[in-house]
């Protein structure tokens, strides 16, 4: 078992009298991709949160590089969210920002560099996303699809250790979202990062992770490489990843 | 970025943003020419009635107007994520609450300037005269519903039934904002001696102080639940 990156300790988390997360487990390896999957309004995003450190849980522990969340005050929570990178589903571009200052918006806010520095720097990442000659121009004048390698430029740009994916193909055609599926698996190769990725596209699922986590009633399911998931006996997870509507899973 | 530099660049943003869409400031100045519209034409005023009316109908005008572009402080950096990505940021909580209060001051205070000459001209007003007072009755007035406009925009922004739960909220707690600006700018108009309306301004100011402190502090509380 490699070294643990991030860990998810008996995870409790409410919203009034809908109790959302009810106790999840979940280990995160250094340099791996986990894909946490389940239905809508499951608590994908919650776990995310908490990560973050943008929750706080109700009771149970979030461990990040050896770290407790719930001990660190906000500063050093700060200093710790300098190693994650984030592509949010809706990509987070400012819209009054243009390209390059979007994508070196961490960097003006967490380093020294001058204006010049930080859009260099923002082109060498939009080219290893793919997108060239595009620096200058506004969110408006983009593409569902550039938007979101804009968005993870954004998300690199800082070098983070750990990357979270968010919905990271929501909404884009199925030739895009490959090619989004593409650049998430280039940037694991290139920059050696561990990633945590929340989706219900299992095409997407299948693709980029190592292993898959099923979140179902607030708990994870089960765990497993893309082809024990593929292949699980588990009823919840065999009639979430075949997209049946009959099956424990209610759809009302 | 440090502190300032956030306020300024939120409201910056805000303002390029407004500019290049003029979604908030157009409903905001089409809803209160409406209410200047409806009001000069429902009554046939003399000067003394107009001076007695007015401030109640401006002031109203004005907060209504002001509900509708607080209830879009924050929805757009809802809807694509961008307040998450602010908050993943060592960006100061206060500095985010700071600036997005100058840009719904500034928004307020732009419908304002607009809409106040026509007041004074559809209630056929003289107050040229006495402009710096209500520069000081509009500001500080303006202020106060941003002050807390801004925290409670912050705080339903998630609920589904925002529209309905800002105005809920806001207007009971700015009833002395409005009382105070309206008996203040009643003053001004009727040209009363200062002395008989400081103590409404002075009450503006001292809402201000106070509301803009404990937003600020409690900015953070709101924005992390």
């Amino acid at each position: 078992m490699g070294e643990p990156m991030i860990q998810l300790i008996d995870l409790y988390k409410s919203f009034g009298d809908n109790r959302v997360l009810q106790g999840v487990n979940l280990t995160i390896e250094r340099g791996e991709t986990m894909v946490i999957i389940g239905g809508s309004g499951s608590g994908k995003s919650v776990i995310l949160k908490h990560i973050i450190g943008l929750m706080k849980p109700d009771r149970g522990k979030v461990i990040v590089v050896g770290q407790d969340l719930s001990t660190l005050r906000e500063r050093a929570l700060d200093e710790l969210r300098k190693k994650f990178g984030m592509l949010f589903q809706y990509a987070a571009l400012f819209d009054s920002l243009m390209v390059w200052e979007n994508v070196g918006f961490s960097l003006r806010q967490q380093t020294h560099l001058n204006d010049r520095e930080i859009k260099q720097a923002a082109i060498e990442k939009l080219s290893m996303v793919g997108l060239r000659g595009v620096e200058d121009r506004m969110p408006a004048d983009l593409s569902g699809g550039m938007k979101k390698r804009v968005g993870l430029a954004r998300a690199i740009a800082m070098e983070p250790e750990i990357l979270l994916y968010d919905e990271p193909t929501t909404g884009l055609d199925p030739i895009m979202a490959d090619a989004i599926n593409e650049l998430i698996l280039e940037m694991k190769r290139r920059l050696q990062v561990t990633g945590a990725a929340i989706t219900h596209d299992m095409t997407s699922a299948y693709k980029i992770a190592d292993r898959i986590a099923m979140l179902y009633q607030g708990k994870i399911q089960a765990v497993g490489t893309p082809d024990e998931i593929k292949n699980s006996s588990n009823p919840i997870v065999h009639q979430f990843v075949t997209g049946s509507s009959i099956g424990p899973i209610k759809t009302v | 970025m440090n502190f300032f530099n956030v306020i300024r660049w939120l409201a910056w943003k805000d303002l390029l943003s407004e500019l290049r869409s003029r979604e908030n400031i157009s409903s905001m100045f089409f809803f209160a020419l409406i209410v200047i519209l409806i009001f000069s034409f429902s009554f046939s005023m003399d000067q003394q009635t107009a001076k007695e009316l007015m401030p109640g109908i401006m002031w109203v005008a004005f907060v209504f107007t002001g509900i509708i572009g607080l209830g879009k402080s924050f929805t757009a950096e809802l809807q694509n994520d961008c307040l998450e990505n602010l908050q993943m940021n060592p960006i100061p909580r206060g500095a985010i609450y700071l600036g997005k209060l100058a840009s719904n001051l500034l928004f307020m205070l732009i419908v304002e300037v607009i809409l106040f000459p026509l007041f004074v001209i559809f209630f056929n007003l003289d107050v040229f005269e006495k402009l710096p007072l209500f520069v000081l009755i509009l500001t500080t007035g303006t202020l106060g519903v941003s002050a807390v406009g801004t925290l409670f925009s912050a705080m339903t922004v998630q609920i589904r039934a925002r529209e309905v739960m800002l105005p809920i909220l806001l207007l009971p707690l700015i009833v002395p904002v409005m009382i105070g600006a309206v008996e203040a700018t009643g003053g001004v108009l009727r040209s009363e001696p200062i002395s008989l309306y400081r103590q409404w301004i002075e009450l503006l100011i001292i809402f201000d102080v106070i509301f803009t402190i404990v937003s600020f502090w409690l900015f953070e509380f709101i924005l992390d639940h």
